[in-house]
């Protein structure tokens, strides 16, 4: 059937979206996932490949239609997300070289391969967004930053924008500071994961069961930055808010300022978007 | 029309009466969150309050607002004890006469004991006593609670279900309702600080503060969402997310050189301890 001018499916309702998969592993399904329970995209406008059938039969059985090629995923569909390894990518996208043009728009989600590398692989004047997710992208909350490509417009970026605001949040970013993002949200729920073992350990210290302490303290930790994002009041302004005078969070908080975490938290930080920085160099 | 208590506490949830003496933030995030869950609703349920504008926002929503502490436990099965700590004896004495069996008492006051309620509100009164958090008023609570003397198991299940509307509850034994403040009472603000340290660095590698501030917020929700949807362990998590010589490795050594784990142990600590110190005065 003849194509239909993209611009279209772009500007007007995201009905009928036509969304694409190369690479159908764990974060292409939460992706294709949350974009059919928003509505934003539906399973059965899809497409996807992988090297695994077992993969491709998962996709099938809500609805996606398996294709037995990259190039036939890319001549099927208006966004193409890239979701192979890393060291996958430009191949994939030299592959797909001959049927990539400026009417499909090209997604990474491969942490560390740059815009320069993907556009020379895709070949001139196609639109490529480059996306830095996070894991909790698994669980319908994902923290990710992006890059615009040479050959993107506003349309594209605000594509991959309501794309990703259906599976969390998305912040557009200039490449360099994707490194910075990193720091934050790449490598973020690491940091997170260690908060909540060590609390849950002070619940057990305190006197309280394993299972107990740990879903206090996860829970605990959703809620707080719940908060944050709801009220949209200045952390600092919300810990005033919760530190009762001669109280059990304001000795609490002294422990941690003695400890020096949050300064610990902004090197860990800097640290993760330095290593990125420099393995982007190699 | 005839209360019948044991029916609504063993039977659906619906028709439940809830009232909430003190009709402040907490009474609101609560009453908010259980009708939006459909575990009772505005419709049945009543509040009283020292001053008229808490009331009249509760009326806004169909609560019935409610002359005295007493009329709101003459016309509710359960009835949240939502005022300030101080306030909480005085008010069970107050209600004394119309408190029975057949009315449950919940208590949502920091270090308000058992026998402090018991006492005043008199003999045979269930009363559980609840250590809730502050995102209870965005629908996320952690909770912990214990039974008091008269409790039977329909008690602590309605309370139960009331709370994991909203969030999260465990039931645990009095004294270790002091635990559960440190970890749950006070841990939201240990996030915050972490929120905003996460947020420095990433102004420190060069985003813009409302950038990094929302992306720190979102990462650490959904971090903690993945431990609690994967049931796995949060260590287990950490390691498949630390790819060799990469990105997230190099941030968690700076975080382990520094102890941090080790201080968040001994904060949960600090606070427990301070909780137990305040009910000892």
């Amino acid at each position: 059937p003849p194509r239909i001018s993209r611009t279209h499916k772009f500007l007007h309702t995201m009905g009928g979206l036509r969304v694409g998969f190369v690479g159908s592993g764990m974060m292409a399904e939460a992706l294709a996932g949350g974009f059919d329970a928003s509505g934003v995209a539906k399973f059965v406008d899809m497409s996807c490949i992988d090297r695994n059938q077992p993969r491709l039969d998962l996709f099938a059985s809500w609805g996606v239609t398996p294709r037995s090629s990259n190039h036939e995923v890319a001549a099927n569909c208006d966004v193409v997300f890239i979701a192979v390894k890393p060291y996958g990518v430009a191949a994939v996208l030299e592959e797909m070289r001959p049927v990539l043009g400026k009417d499909t728009l090209v997604v990474s989600i491969a942490a560390g391969v740059t815009i320069a590398t993907m556009e020379a692989a895709a070949g001139p004047g196609v639109p490529i967004v480059r996306v830095m997710p996070n894991t909790p992208c698994l669980v319908q909350c994902v923290a990710a930053g992006m890059s615009a490509g040479t050959f993107c417009g506003k349309k594209h970026t605000e594509l991959v924008s309501k794309l990703f605001n259906a599976v969390g949040k998305i912040h557009e970013v200039k490449e360099t500071q994707l490194n910075a993002v990193t720091g934050v949200s790449g490598s973020g729920p690491a940091y997170i994961f260690q908060v909540i073992e060590a609390m849950a350990d002070g619940g057990v210290l305190a006197g309280l069961p394993r299972h107990i302490a740990q879903d206090l303290a996860a829970q605990t930790v959703m809620g707080a930055a719940k908060m944050v994002l709801e009220t949209g009041k200045h952390p600092g302004v919300l810990k005033d808010g919760v530190t009762s005078p001669g109280g059990t969070t304001i000795a609490a908080v002294r422990v941690l300022e003695n400890a020096g975490v949050r300064a610990a938290f902004i090197n860990a930080v800097k640290a993760a978007a330095d290593r990125g920085e420099e393995l982007a160099k190699q | 029309s005839p209360r019948f208590p044991f029916d609504r506490f063993t039977h659906s949830m619906g028709g439940l009466r809830v009232g909430f003496v003190g009709a402040g933030m907490m009474a609101e995030a609560i009453a908010g969150g259980l009708d939006a869950a459909g575990v009772a609703k505005f419709a049945d349920m009543s509040a009283s309050n020292r001053t008229q504008p808490r009331l009249d926002v509760f009326a806004s929503w169909g609560v019935t607002p409610r002359a005295s502490n007493s009329e709101v436990a003459q016309n509710c099965d359960v009835i949240f004890i939502s005022v300030k700590p101080y306030t909480v004896a005085q008010v069970l004495e107050e209600m004394r006469p119309v408190l029975s069996k057949d009315t449950l008492v919940v208590s949502v006051a920091a270090g308000v004991t058992i026998a402090t309620m018991e006492a005043a509100a008199g003999p045979g009164v269930p009363v559980i006593r609840v250590m809730p958090n502050t995102p209870c008023l965005v629908g996320c609570v952690a909770a912990g609670m214990a039974a008091g003397t008269h409790c039977e198991p329909k008690h602590t299940e309605t309370v139960a279900t009331l709370f994991n509307a909203i969030g999260k509850i465990h039931e645990v034994k009095e004294s270790l309702l002091n635990a559960v403040t440190g970890v749950s009472g006070s841990g939201p603000a240990y996030i915050f600080q972490v929120i905003e340290a996460m947020s420095d660095g990433g102004v420190l590698a060069g985003l813009p503060r409302n950038i990094a501030t929302d992306l720190a917020a979102q990462t650490v929700m959904g971090a903690a969402k993945m431990v609690l949807e994967t049931g796995k362990h949060p260590g287990a998590l950490k390691d498949g997310v630390t790819s060799p010589g990469g990105t997230t490795i190099a941030a968690v050594r700076v975080l382990e050189e520094n102890g941090v784990r080790a201080a968040f142990i001994s904060a949960v600590k600090a606070a427990a301890d301070r909780g137990e110190e305040l009910s000892r005065q």
